[in-house]
């Protein structure tokens, strides 16, 4: 019989039950084999995406004419590598709500506390040992090609931020609160912790005006101080950062492994009851329940990082609108970002629902019916999203023909959500254990998507072909788009 | 529609998950005021049987529902489920879960879901997540969600799991009271002494598919078995296999 190491067969369980959901979707995996595959299949393919990424902002350092400074591509890269440690750690957090069973196996087992915290720990990192051997050896190896050793440092230095902020909000989500106020406040600190490194992302377009002497005087504040790598005090101050991180991830891992495998997190199902009254609250409209209960369970889960983010990112492109001097160019980035940015929230609600998808099929609910509290939650966040930003333009005297086709094309958009109704359908499918193909494709399917319907707005106005032809052109674009989706939809039911 | 007399009708139903077939060609049929016990070994098919009816796997064959065809959309509201594995929306609050369901399921009738929730004892954890209840009582929420609307068809599988003596008895009243009233039950499970006392009629099944079918008393005198577990036993050639293994041990 082929051995298995205990920290290989915990690392598998932390990821496999993380992955699948199984236990929350209560669906059971058609093919748990291949289900355990998918787990090593996904962190091969985030080490090459992410360690991909790596490579190729670094080639920015050699390409001037790009126009990318030592900072911005610095900034770049300890992002990319902040959210893929962050990203490979973010199912850590669902297997904790299947992790009694880990628990339970390992107190039945002749091993004392110490070994268990050794354990674990090995396996947390086991999660992320592929991302952290990849990234790092690419950084190396365009460092040495490029002899830009800023390249390494900032990639040390995501990591082990990453790493670090990952397990203090696990650490932070098992804080007991003693208030309501205080609860909400660890949950949003928790959820909001890894967006972190999606800012610098979505301020690349400030960050590449910026020149290092312009940050100078600010080289020994980390991240800013790996972009200093190249020059020796800038070398010795990231070594210190990275150093005092890995201090921090040391002392937290014993702690969280600890805590991963021994109950669900206090900040997000308080021990403690909620005082509720005892008149019921029925809603007549499903769409109104469901969206309800959406809000509630977003509330206490990690996925309300996909509720936050957004909203996060959203002030951020509003501050790069106002930043910014106003131009059809601006605008049209800052317009297409801002419909990307409002189809992660109904997103986010069908991966809460995806939890308990089992009990939701018990209910008298079609797929439309699921898909429409999505639809009315998209409208708002789309027009507080586009509506705001016009705003902003508005005051910088841009055109509001240049807003037109974002405030007009919301079938675009929307059209996304019958899609994520689909990629989840044959989720479900599978067992609930969504493949890195079937992510990649919702992705790659909504981006098309989101974008016809202006991409032929744009292509008539680039034609002249009038704007009152491309506006009526973007419209029956968009709601055919929507209208056929919807339809694949249904046919699932 | 007028006439029908069945509640359920199952026909060739076919489940596979990939190549492994769980369930091989099983039909029957569930009449109003009946209650039909599904019965079988772990592993047999019945928990699959149960997630094709609800449209929570893929299958093939046909299942009607009142007549109205394969369940789904508003046709759901005719069932009420409780799951071997209670499905709840864990990170609700009991109240919060029983507010969707009787939203989703236009239940006015607070009054019903106020004497459910006292007859489960359920009132002190309204404000508990569900992700913290016992078993014992995450049991109890999907029972009360299963019976609020006062459907057509429950479909119970193993339903007695984890629940206190109190509690079953309870439930085994609404059971009896849900038969007298028209309604039918689908109730599946793998110990026979319930089985026995509250099934009018029975199908056996054994890897995927039937062994024997028809009411309880007439397997009983067709298999000449003293109780149902005898009966079972013998269905799907257990016994001289026990007695080896015993024997071994």
């Amino acid at each position: 019989m082929k051995k298995v190491s205990l920290e290989d067969a915990l690392a598998r369980e932390l990821l496999v039950v993380g992955y699948i959901a199984a236990r929350q979707t209560g669906f059971r995996p058609s093919n748990l084999r291949r289900s355990i595959r998918n787990v090593k299949f996904t962190k091969i393919i985030y080490t090459v995406i992410f360690s991909f990424y790596i490579a190729l902002f670094s080639l920015f350092t050699s390409f001037k004419q790009i126009g990318f400074g030592v900072f911005a591509v610095s900034m770049l890269i300890f992002a990319m590598s902040g959210l893929s440690v962050s990203s490979m750690m973010t199912p850590l957090s669902y297997a904790i709500y299947g992790s009694n069973n880990i628990r339970d196996f390992l107190l039945s087992t002749s091993l004392d506390a110490e070994q268990i915290h050794r354990l674990v720990g090995k396996a947390i990192f086991k999660t992320v040992d592929y991302i952290i051997y990849g990234t790092l050896g690419v950084s190396l190896i365009m460092s040495i090609i490029f002899k830009e050793f800023y390249i390494l440092f900032s990639v040390a230095m995501g990591l082990s931020l990453g790493m670090l902020l990952q397990l203090a909000a696990l650490e932070l989500s098992y804080m007991r609160s003693r208030s309501m106020a205080s609860s909400v406040a660890t949950r949003s600190a928790v959820s909001l912790l890894p967006i972190v490194f999606l800012i610098p992302i979505f301020l690349s377009g400030t960050l590449y005006r910026l020149n290092l002497s312009s940050i100078s005087s600010f080289y020994f504040i980390p991240p800013l101080s790996a972009a200093f790598g190249n020059s020796l005090h800038g070398a010795i101050t990231s070594f210190f950062w990275i150093a005092v991180f890995g201090y921090g991830i040391y002392r937290l891992i014993p702690d969280v492994s600890w805590k991963l495998v021994s109950g669900p997190p206090s900040a997000f199902f308080p021990t403690l009851a909620k005082r509720v009254s005892n008149e019921w609250k029925i809603i007549g409209s499903k769409t109104l329940a469901l969206l309800r209960a959406d809000f509630q369970a977003a509330s206490r889960s990690l996925l309300g990082a996909l509720i936050g983010g957004p909203l996060i990112v959203f002030l951020v492109i509003l501050m790069n609108g106002i930043s910014s001097s106003a131009s059809g160019a601006l605008t049209f980035t800052l317009g297409i970002e801002m419909a990307y940015l409002s189809i992660m929230i109904p997103y986010a609600f069908y991966a809460m629902e995806m939890r308990g998808a089992s009990a939701l099929r018990m209910l008298p609910l079609s797929k439309v019916k699921i898909a429409l509290p999505k639809l009315l939650l998209l409208l708002i966040t789309y027009y507080l999203y586009e509506g705001s930003l016009t705003v902003v333009m508005l005051i910088k005297h841009a055109s509001i023909l240049n807003m037109l086709p974002f405030l007009i094309g919301f079938f675009g958009p929307a059209a996304s959500i019958p899609m994520t109704g689909i990629i989840f359908e044959e989720t479900l499918k599978s067992g609930g254990s969504p493949t890195v193909m079937l992510t990649m494709a919702f992705f790659l399917v909504s981006a098309i998507i989101v974008a016809v319907p202006y991409a032929v707005y744009f292509l008539m106005e680039f034609f002249r072909l009038g704007l009152f032809n491309s506006i009526i052109a973007m419209l029956i674009t968009g709601v055919l788009e929507f209208i056929v989706l919807m339809f694949l939809l249904s046919l699932y039911d | 529609m007028q006439g029908l007399s069945y509640v359920l009708k199952v026909d060739k139903l076919v489940v596979k998950y990939g190549d492994k077939v769980a369930v091989n060609g099983l039909s029957f049929i569930i009449n109003e005021g009946e209650i039909f016990g599904l019965l079988g070994p772990n592993g047999a098919g019945k928990t699959s049987t149960i997630r094709a009816i609800m449209n929570i796997v893929d299958y093939q064959g046909s299942i009607d529902l009142l007549g109205k065809g394969r369940p789904k959309g508003d046709l759901m509201n005719s069932i009420g489920a409780v799951m071997e594995s209670p499905a709840l929306l864990e990170s609700l609050t009991v109240k919060e879960f029983l507010e969707l369901v009787a939203s989703l399921r236009n239940v006015n009738d607070t009054q019903r879901l106020d004497h459910l929730i006292d007859a489960f004892e359920l009132r002190q954890y309204l404000g508990n997540y569900i992700m913290n209840l016992s078993q014992g009582n995450k049991q109890k929420v999907a029972i009360v969600a299963a019976v609020m609307h006062r459907p057509k068809l429950l479909i119970l599988d193993e339903p007695f799991n984890a629940l206190d003596v109190k509690a079953a008895r309870i439930f085994k009243e609404i059971i009896q009271n849900h038969k007298k009233e028209g309604g039918a039950v689908l109730f599946s499970t793998h110990i026979m002494e319930i089985a026995e006392k509250i099934c009018d009629r029975i199908t056996i099944i054994d890897k995927g598919s039937e062994v024997t079918s028809g009411p309880t008393h007439e397997i009983l005198e067709k298999l000449n078995a003293g109780s149902l577990e005898e009966a079972f036993l013998k269905a799907i050639h257990a016994e001289e296999q026990i007695k080896e293994l015993t024997e071994a041990l």
